[in-house]
């Protein structure tokens, strides 16, 4: 039995319905990740007391503590405005949960004093959170919740307020922290990167559903519906006009081309390619992009050298992204159908490829490395 | 991130610097409203003091004299209908109010008369020396008793006897004189006025004053027990009256006429009490500072006649001061068997203060 | 630009400044000069004698103690309420909210008149509990301290409500949260989570309470009965009938000294109300109240139905109950109404005309003086140029504010007729925006200060002006408050009976000046009738604060 395991948690409020089970070994980061709405902070709540779900067990450690009140489950929380007791002082903060746990003074103190080594926050101790800037009281807070050695450890998008060199920082000092005392952590974000960074296991929530779930490289390079493509930003994709089975080849066709794509990668079903609800998938890692440009070329050839307009390349440093809008290769005149429109392509290259804005490349793409999913999945 | 820093706004501030304001033009509106406001106000201040030079009368009077109810409209149009002359009643507040107006303003009083002094604040208003005397052909229909000024500086024009009323539709029996309020069947029955905030309360402690005389003290802190609550003025205790509160209250013996005029009832009763009850003798008065004397001799002359003082009882509920003056019919439920002391407060500074002292000491 | 603000902001704190010292300059130099007893130079001691006197320590001592209690048991009552109208959508709720006009729109007369209606001997609950066979004992207890502090708990908890409870309702839950998470119950969830950040709310609305009862006169004298006077008494007695000036410019020293610390606590917490409510956020969802909730609240409202709504109803019948005829019988019926709208000269509905032209006037000239002085200090600030006075560390717009709360009713009434030789209606409308100002000056501070300041500087960046940005967003910010500050001046204004009678020489009768005259003259039901006029219009006017204040 996993260390936590959340059985059928169902939660309705008006139009919105969450319903949810996973699990997590001990010591291991879960990350929710999804978009605003989701629900994944309503389901962290309902995991730690703070809202009643309709039905569903959670069991923590072996214990069923769904039915329990928070302050019996022993659970740490950290919140996303990070809650601190502004009228008390850093180490009276932190020395709370202890109290009520009727720790010893004398073990309590002790606690304290190695916690604050730890985690650099001895200068803390004696402050009010008034005084603290915005890093001091999340690691203040994050000390506060581990301090009394929960079974299970909350964050509700713990980094959202940071900026981004301390948020850099943070991250850096959350994953050491959480594997060396080895602390169950559940994590909830909207952040992508924050979830590859720091999740040991991914569970991507829609619509009060999880849709996806596994290690991050998994998801990253299978992910299950056009959705989570979008929402993760792991390529882009082409409406399917149609699919041909050709002896053991199957070919995708769509307004950029046809491609022949590796028959296992089909994740949609026939009625879904049928409605137009399906789309090819190009990860970034299947394109490459051709030197020089294009005056004359004939239609796309299952090759699969597209043509596309520079339409904007961002700086990032040690790569630069090139946002490109691909020209189609079959007329819209050829019967109504799928929007001959498709998402910008992001393409990373390295800083010191020579490229203009406006101007017009060559890109192609690596059928082996795609796939055809489904506009959503439903689980 | 101060944006305000960042985009210079220096510009934009000498643009508006010519009006002298350095904010915005929404400040400068206000400003100038506020400002017209007050401008409009001292042009009106200014206005108002342009009325001394006019024909008009200006009498400083108490509230209920001008209201709907009182007497006052009904003077003042009959006496313009008379002479011409327009009256002015400007009201004060209460009794107390317009004797304090009277000291503050001193010799800058915009009035000609003042109407709504009692014989308890007599002395205080001729103290000020504010007053002088006048000459009035009906003063001799004024009974002698009520004179209360020697040198006919303050003219009375109306008085009552200060009596308790009680509600004989309550179970209690009717007492017969102060004495008997101090017995215990009355204990909380009562309901006073304040000595220290209305005149009624005054006029009880002068009663109790002139019947008790030195042991008043003592009288008062028999009467503890029995008093219910003692309120800051008439209305509020009259009030508590008529809602059941009490079957006893501390008021004038004509009260009995408004129930009979107006209610139809003769359910309240006014007690006399053999020993003697005290008055209050209401008094008017020209101030000498008046720049209409003879005007203000008339109509002063004029309040004290018939036809004037007709008007009297049926709005103040108080005797006329003129005793050829026919009564209404309501009056005939007035007792006419009262005996009126000579009374008044011995100590009007300290006394009030021991008596609501004593109260509050009897009632712990 | 720092020149200018300063220009403006001292311009309008001298404006306001004036407006406050100047009646209570004229008293105290018609205390040392007027006619009456002896002049100038003998008056300094009696001044000393009378703050050191038996009778004036008394009546400090007694303004104090019932201040004190009535304060904790409005808190006492007002807390359930606002916890209530925090957690909870319930319908009814923005009543609850509403309720808080009464303390400042009834005339006391007319309180004191419907306790009576309804505690009574012969009152409305007393008869009603004699039904049902119980006949309380006690009598004249409502007349002695405790009936006082009971009066003024049911008349002023309210406030506590609105104040408590609108801070509450914005306050986020995640402390309380945070404590049970590491292990509190309940209680100890609140009184780490949440009840550190309501204090500064709770001590603003004790403040606000402990002055109305500190300062309250007719109430205290009726319902206090004989267990001792106040200052004010003190004051007015010595002012009206013994002509002792001096003697009342020291009891009414004494009494602002301890008034204006009591300001001074006021605005101390409620700047600190101000400053912890800006890092509140997005308020926190309501919920609707389930079983035991629902159980609670409806427990609370038939409290509040019983002790605080009862007296006001049974105003409401005594209007409609004509007293007449044959052995006092009386029925229900309008003639009450109809006596005051009809005939020659329909007194009701000229009061109502007068007292909305000048209540109306008065408004929006305290709104326009309020409005300058909050907006121009808080701009001021915003550039880090508050005069800091010494001491509480308030700022002297806080001072300018609160100061005219700390004045003695009696004192200024005598200041402005002693200032005042003549009399008009512009002199009314000048009185009463002298009343008003500083309460729209203090909502309107409340409310600059929490305007956000993000969003006026993404105006600039999307490219308007300093002064665009100031009209187009911070106006657009401002204006539900100023309305609802607007309609808070027009309430306390008209239930204001002292200035139309002191400025306007009682010429202008406005509805509480009619209904004085009326319970002058034995006719109390119709005074009822012109109250719950009264009430009607200023509740009226503070309903819609309240409407502005939810969806701004």
């Amino acid at each position: 039995m996993k260390h936590l395991e959340v059985s059928d948690l169902r939660f309705s409020q008006g139009d919105f319905s969450l319903q949810a089970s996973f699990s997590l070994d001990r010591g291991m980061t879960g990350i929710i990740l999804g978009p605003s709405g989701c629900g994944k902070t309503t389901l962290l709540r309902c995991m730690a007391g703070l809202e009643k779900p309709d039905t569903g067990s959670i069991m923590l450690d072996g214990n069923a503590i769904s039915l329990l009140p928070p302050e019996k489950r022993n659970l740490g929380f950290i919140f996303q405005d990070l809650a601190l007791f502004d009228h008390l002082s850093g180490r009276e903060n932190i020395e709370f949960g202890l109290k009520l746990r009727k720790v010893p003074k004398v073990d309590a103190v002790a606690s304290i004093e190695s916690l604050a080594k730890k985690l650099k926050i001895e200068a803390l101790l004696d402050r009010k959170p008034f005084f603290m800037s915005g890093g001091e009281k999340q690691r203040l807070a994050f000390a506060r919740a581990i301090a009394t050695k929960p079974a299970l450890l909350l964050m509700d998008e713990p980094l959202s307020s940071l900026d981004a060199p301390l948020r850099r920082e943070l991250k850096a000092y959350l994953r050491s922290t959480l594997s060396r005392e080895g602390i169950t952590a559940l994590h909830v974000t909207h952040d992508v990167e924050e979830a590859l960074e720091l999740g040991d296991e991914i569970f991507i929530m829609n619509h009060g559903r999880i849709v996806a779930r596994g290690a991050p490289r998994t998801i990253f390079e299978a992910p299950p519906d056009a959705w989570c493509v979008r929402f993760l930003g792991l390529g882009f994709l082409l409406p399917v006009l149609g699919i041909e089975i050709k002896g053991t080849t199957s070919i995708a066709n769509t307004s950029f081309g046809s491609y022949a794509y590796p028959p296992h990668e089909c994740k949609a079903s026939k009625a879904q390619i049928d409605n137009g609800e399906a789309y090819f998938f190009v990860p970034k890692r299947a394109v490459s992009l051709q030197a020089g440009s294009m005056e004359n070329m004939g239609s796309g050839s299952s090759i699969g050298i597209l043509d596309a307009k520079v339409e904007d390349i961002i700086f990032q440093g040690t790569f630069q992204k090139i946002d490109l809008l691909p020209t189609p290769v079959r007329d819209a005149q050829e019967g109504a159908g799928p929007p001959t429109t498709c998402d910008h392509i992001e393409v990373e290259i390295g800083s010191a490829v020579a490229i203009a804005k406006g101007g017009r490349v060559r890109f192609s793409i690596d059928p082996a490395k795609c796939a055809i999913v489904p506009a959503l999945v439903r689980s | 991130m101060n944006l305000i820093r960042v985009i210079p706004a220096e510009g934009e501030m000498r643009k508006a610097h010519f009006l002298g304001m350095g904010t915005s033009r929404k400040f400068r509106g206000v400003f100038l409203s506020a400002a017209a406001i007050l401008i409009v106000a001292v042009s009106s201040l200014a206005a108002s003091c342009q009325q001394a030079e006019t024909k008009n009368l200006t009498i400083w009077t108490y509230d209920s004299f001008v209201s709907e109810w009182g007497p006052g409209t009904g003077l003042a149009k009959l006496y313009e209908q008379k002479t011409g002359i327009k009256i002015d009643f400007v009201s004060k507040g209460d009794g107390g109010a317009l004797l304090s107006s009277i000291l503050a303003g001193g010799k800058n009083i915009d009035a000609d008369l003042i109407i709504g002094l009692d014989n308890n604040l007599a002395s205080q208003a001729l103290d000020s020396g504010l007053f002088s005397a006048a000459k009035l052909s009906n003063l001799g229909k004024i009974d002698s008793k009520l004179l209360v000024d020697n040198k006919n500086r303050l003219i009375p024009y109306d008085y009552g006897n200060f009596a308790f009323i009680w509600d004989s539709q309550s179970k209690i029996t009717p007492p017969a004189s102060l004495e008997d309020l101090t017995k215990p069947e009355y204990s909380k029955k009562i309901i006073l006025m304040d000595p220290r905030t209305s005149t009624p309360g005054l006029g009880f402690l002068a009663w109790t004053q002139a019947v008790y005389k030195d042991g008043w003290k003592d009288y008062w802190k028999r009467l503890a027990p029995s008093i219910l609550v003692m309120t800051p003025g008439w209305d509020t205790g009259y009030g508590l009256f008529t809602k059941g509160e009490a079957p006893l209250v501390l008021s004038y013996s004509t009260s009995p006429a408004y129930h009979k005029a107006y209610e139809k009832t003769e359910r309240y009763k006014a007690l006399v009490f053999a020993e003697g009850h005290s008055a209050q003798i209401e008094l008017a008065g020209i101030l000498s500072s008046s720049k209409h004397r003879k005007d203000a001799e008339k109509f002063l002359d004029f309040l004290v006649s018939e036809e004037a003082q007709a008007l009297l009882p049926e709005t103040q509920w108080m005797y006329p001061a003129n005793a050829s003056t026919p009564l209404p019919d309501s009056f005939s439920v007035v007792p006419k068997n009262i005996v009126t002391l000579n009374a008044s407060v011995a100590d009007p500074v300290n006394d009030p203060e021991a008596a609501a002292a004593i109260l509050a000491e009897g009632a712990r | 630009m720092k020149g200018k603000d300063n220009v403006l902001l001292r311009s309008f704190g001298f404006l306001a400044a004036t407006f406050t010292i100047s009646p209570l300059v004229a008293f105290a130099v018609s205390a040392f000069a007027g006619a009456g007893k002896a002049g100038g130079a003998n008056k300094a001691l009696p001044l000393l004698l009378a703050f050191i006197s038996p009778s004036t320590l008394s009546a400090l001592k007694f303004s104090l103690v019932q201040a004190t209690m009535s304060t904790v048991l409005a808190l006492l009552v007002g807390f359930p309420g606002a916890f209530f109208v925090a957690r909870y959508n319930f319908r009814g709720r923005r009543f609850f909210m509403a309720l808080a006009a009464v303390p400042f729109c009834l005339p006391a007369i007319l309180v004191i008149l419907s306790f009576i209606l309804y505690y009574g001997k012969s009152g409305y609950l007393t008869l009603a509990l004699a039904r049902l066979g119980y006949i309380p004992k006690g009598e004249g207890l409502l007349y002695s301290i405790w009936g006082l502090v009971f009066v003024h708990a049911f008349y002023n908890f309210p406030i506590v409500i609105q104040n408590v409870g609108s801070v509450w309702a914005k306050m986020p839950r995640s402390r309380e949260e945070a404590a049970r998470t590491l292990g509190a119950g309940r209680l100890r969830s609140f009184t780490t989570g949440t009840l550190p950040y309501l204090l500064p709310s709770i001590l603003q609305s004790a403040s606000l309470i402990f002055l109305f009862c500190f300062f309250s006169f007719t109430i205290v004298l009726v319902f206090g009965g004989l267990a001792g006077s106040t200052l004010e008494v003190g004051i007015y007695r010595a002012i009206r009938f013994t002509n002792d000036r001096p003697k009342a410019l020291a009891l009414a020293l004494l009494q602002t000294a301890i008034a204006l610390l009591v300001v001074g606590a006021f605005a101390h917490f409620d700047r600190k109300n101000a400053a912890i409510s800006k890092d509140f956020g997005n308020p926190p969802p309501r919920r609707r109240p389930r079983s035991f909730s629902l159980l609670a609240i409806g427990a609370y409202s038939i409290l509040i139905a019983l002790f605080f709504l009862g007296p006001l109803f049974a105003l409401t019948a005594e209007a409609f109950t004509v007293r007449s005829s044959l052995a006092g019988a009386s029925h229900f019926g309008l003639e009450n109404f109809s006596r005051l709208l009809t005939g020659p000269n329909p007194l009701l509905l000229k009061a109502a005309g007068s007292s909305l032209a000048l209540s109306g006037f008065a408004a929006l000239a305290a709104t326009a003086l309020g409005f300058s002085v909050a907006a121009s200090s808080h701009y001021a600030a915003r550039r880090g140029q508050t005069m800091k006075a010494i001491g509480f560390g308030v700022s002297m717009n806080s001072w300018i504010i609160a100061f005219p709360l700390a004045l003695s009713p009696a004192v200024i009434s005598a200041g402005w007729s002693a200032l005042m030789n003549s009399s008009g209606d512009m002199l009314i409308v000048i009185g009463q925006m002298a009343i008003a100002w500083p309460f729209v000056a203090r909502s309107l501070s409340a409310a600059f200060s929490s305007i956000d300041r993000t969003r006026n500087e993404a105006a600039r960046t999307l490219g308007s002006s300093p002064l665009q940005a100031m009209i187009w967003v911070d106006a657009a910010l401002i204006a539900p408050s100023v309305a609802s500050a607007a309609a808070f001046a027009f309430s306390i204004t008209m239930g204001d009976a002292n200035i139309p009678l002191i400025l306007g020489g009682g010429k202008r009768e406005t509805l509480p000046l009619l209904l004085y005259r009326l319970t002058s003259s034995y006719r109390f039901s119709e005074a009822c009738a012109v109250g719950i006029v009264l009430a009607l219009f200023t509740s009226i006017a503070f309903f819609l604060k309240e409407r502005t204040n939810e969806t701004s």
